[in-house]
């Protein structure tokens, strides 16, 4: 299965906006059937990151790819878990 | 537009200097260039015309060309100009004076011309960059001074706080304070019938000018629902379906809506994506009541069910509702931020507080991380 994986570092918010559209749009420019997008050394997440996680599964789908967060932990993991993130995509926890 | 654009100004007490100087100038290109025969000729023609870029003689009878240069240096609309100061004298100690004065340059009199010309092409770019920037500069501020006061114009006065506040018999205390020139917080308190209170908090992602502008668009919809619904979770309905036909990709907003019934105190709430609410009944822990869900702006079927519920608000029973902010930001004795799993235990640990007192906390750090919305309700 063609999947690609797309690694965040410590902060998912406002200020990182950039960074991870270009990492999503090298990530999805292979056409990957399953895109993992690993929040395991995100520390912090704020709504900004939050929005950015809902845009990359809303691109992704529009190419029939899927989306798999994992590993989430700590503040991002209450914020995944209170906005029901995983009702969206697939979050992989462990 | 080149260097050779640059306003120029000349300050020196000789004419036969000022007149030297110029035609250097002039012969390099240069055709913005003015005189000033002393220091105080100098400031008004400073106060009165664009200047990129003074050349300065340090020998001036009454004001020397050196006090002029620090005064110009500590006055906040001419700090940035840059200053080539001109003398007679080649020693270390002049060439340190200079610099130490604020000159971004030193010039031994009478100048040699390649080496004049060259300075002046160089500092005069860097000074006519300087003011195109300040211009824009400018212009942003008063564009962001007009967005906010059209922002802040949205939310209800003091008095008519206080006056909602007597005629539905609530104690009614808001504290919102933006990370940002604009806040992408959204609250309001609004009369829905005569005897029920509409209080709604809605956080957009984001901060900054792009939320800011979607808060507008919350305040209409917020107009709207109040015409259409009766219910907070039919009104967090029809806000979602708004905003999922109008937000871009990837913007979302948090939502919360509770409606205040005095007739029998009771308070309604519904909420997605939102840190729970702070419930505290008289003489009892704090209560944490979900608000968890979708965020607003997402297609989502008519029959998603939103966090919702109905209780008593009686005389002293108290509810914090509160945008992420609170969490996000480290606050006196939360050095680390509250954090979600951090709640219960803030909210049992200032309880008793008042609420000067929570709002002195809530003011303490020097700057806070996310936009930062409290809204404290006591049943009277």
């Amino acid at each position: 299965m063609n999947k690609n994986t797309l690694n965040l570092g410590p902060r998912l918010d406002f200020e990182s906006h950039r960074s991870f559209r270009d990492q999503l749009t090298k990530a999805l420019h292979g056409k990957p059937q399953t895109l993992c997008i690993d929040m395991s050394a995100v520390e912090f997440m704020d709504s900004s990151g939050m929005g950015m996680l809902l845009l990359a599964n809303q691109e992704a789908l529009q190419q029939d790819c899927k989306v798999e967060l994992l590993r989430p932990h700590g503040q991002v993991r209450d914020i995944i878990e209170l906005a029901h993130i995983d009702r969206v995509m697939k979050v992989i926890y462990d | 537009m080149t260097e050779k654009a640059a306003h120029i100004l000349i300050v020196d007490d000789s004419p036969n200097e000022q007149q030297y100087i110029k035609h250097l100038l002039i012969e390099g290109g240069f055709v913005h260039i003015d005189t000033a025969g002393s220091a105080e000729e100098a400031l008004t023609h400073i106060a009165q015309h664009e200047t990129d870029l003074i050349l300065l003689d340090v020998i001036m009878p009454g004001m020397d060309g050196l006090s002029l240069c620090r005064h110009l240096k500590s006055m906040p609309l001419t700090a940035d100009i840059p200053i080539i100061l001109l003398t007679g004298l080649n020693d270390r100690q002049a060439r340190i004076a200079a610099y130490n004065a604020g000159g971004s340059d030193y010039v031994v009199k009478p100048p040699h011309k390649a080496e004049l010309l060259t300075r002046v092409r160089l500092l005069a770019t860097n000074g006519r960059k300087r003011r195109e920037l300040k211009t824009i500069t400018n212009a942003r501020e008063r564009e962001l001074t007009a967005a906010q006061t059209l922002q802040n114009s949205l939310l209800p006065t003091r008095a008519e706080l206080t006056k909602l506040s007597a005629d539905h018999k609530l104690g009614l205390h808001i504290f919102s304070r933006s990370c940002s020139a604009l806040t992408g917080d959204y609250w309001c308190v609004q009369p829905l019938t005569d005897s029920t209170l509409l209080i709604a908090l809605l956080d957009m992602t984001g901060h900054g000018l792009g939320a800011a502008m979607n808060t507008l668009l919350l305040h209409r919809l917020i107009a709207q629902v109040k015409q259409s619904c009766h219910t907070p979770q039919e009104m967090l309905h029809l806000i979602n379906k708004h905003l999922s036909e109008k937000l871009m990709p990837g913007q979302t907003a948090t939502g919360l809506v509770l409606i205040y019934d005095r007739t029998d105190k009771t308070l309604s709430y519904a909420g997605t994506a939102h840190p729970p609410l702070c419930y505290i009944a008289t003489n009892q822990p704090p209560e944490l009541i979900t608000c968890a869900g979708l965020p607003l702006g997402m297609a989502m079927p008519k029959s998603y069910t939103y966090a919702a519920g109905t209780f008593q608000l009686g005389a002293g029973d108290t509810l914090y509702a509160y945008s992420d902010g609170l969490i996000d930001t480290p606050l006196p004795q939360y050095p680390n931020s509250i954090g979600l799993k951090g709640v219960q235990a803030y909210f049992t640990k200032t309880a008793a507080q008042t609420w000067a007192v929570r709002r002195k906390a809530l003011n303490a750090p020097p700057h806070v991380v996310d936009d930062l919305t409290v809204i404290e309700l006591k049943g009277l």
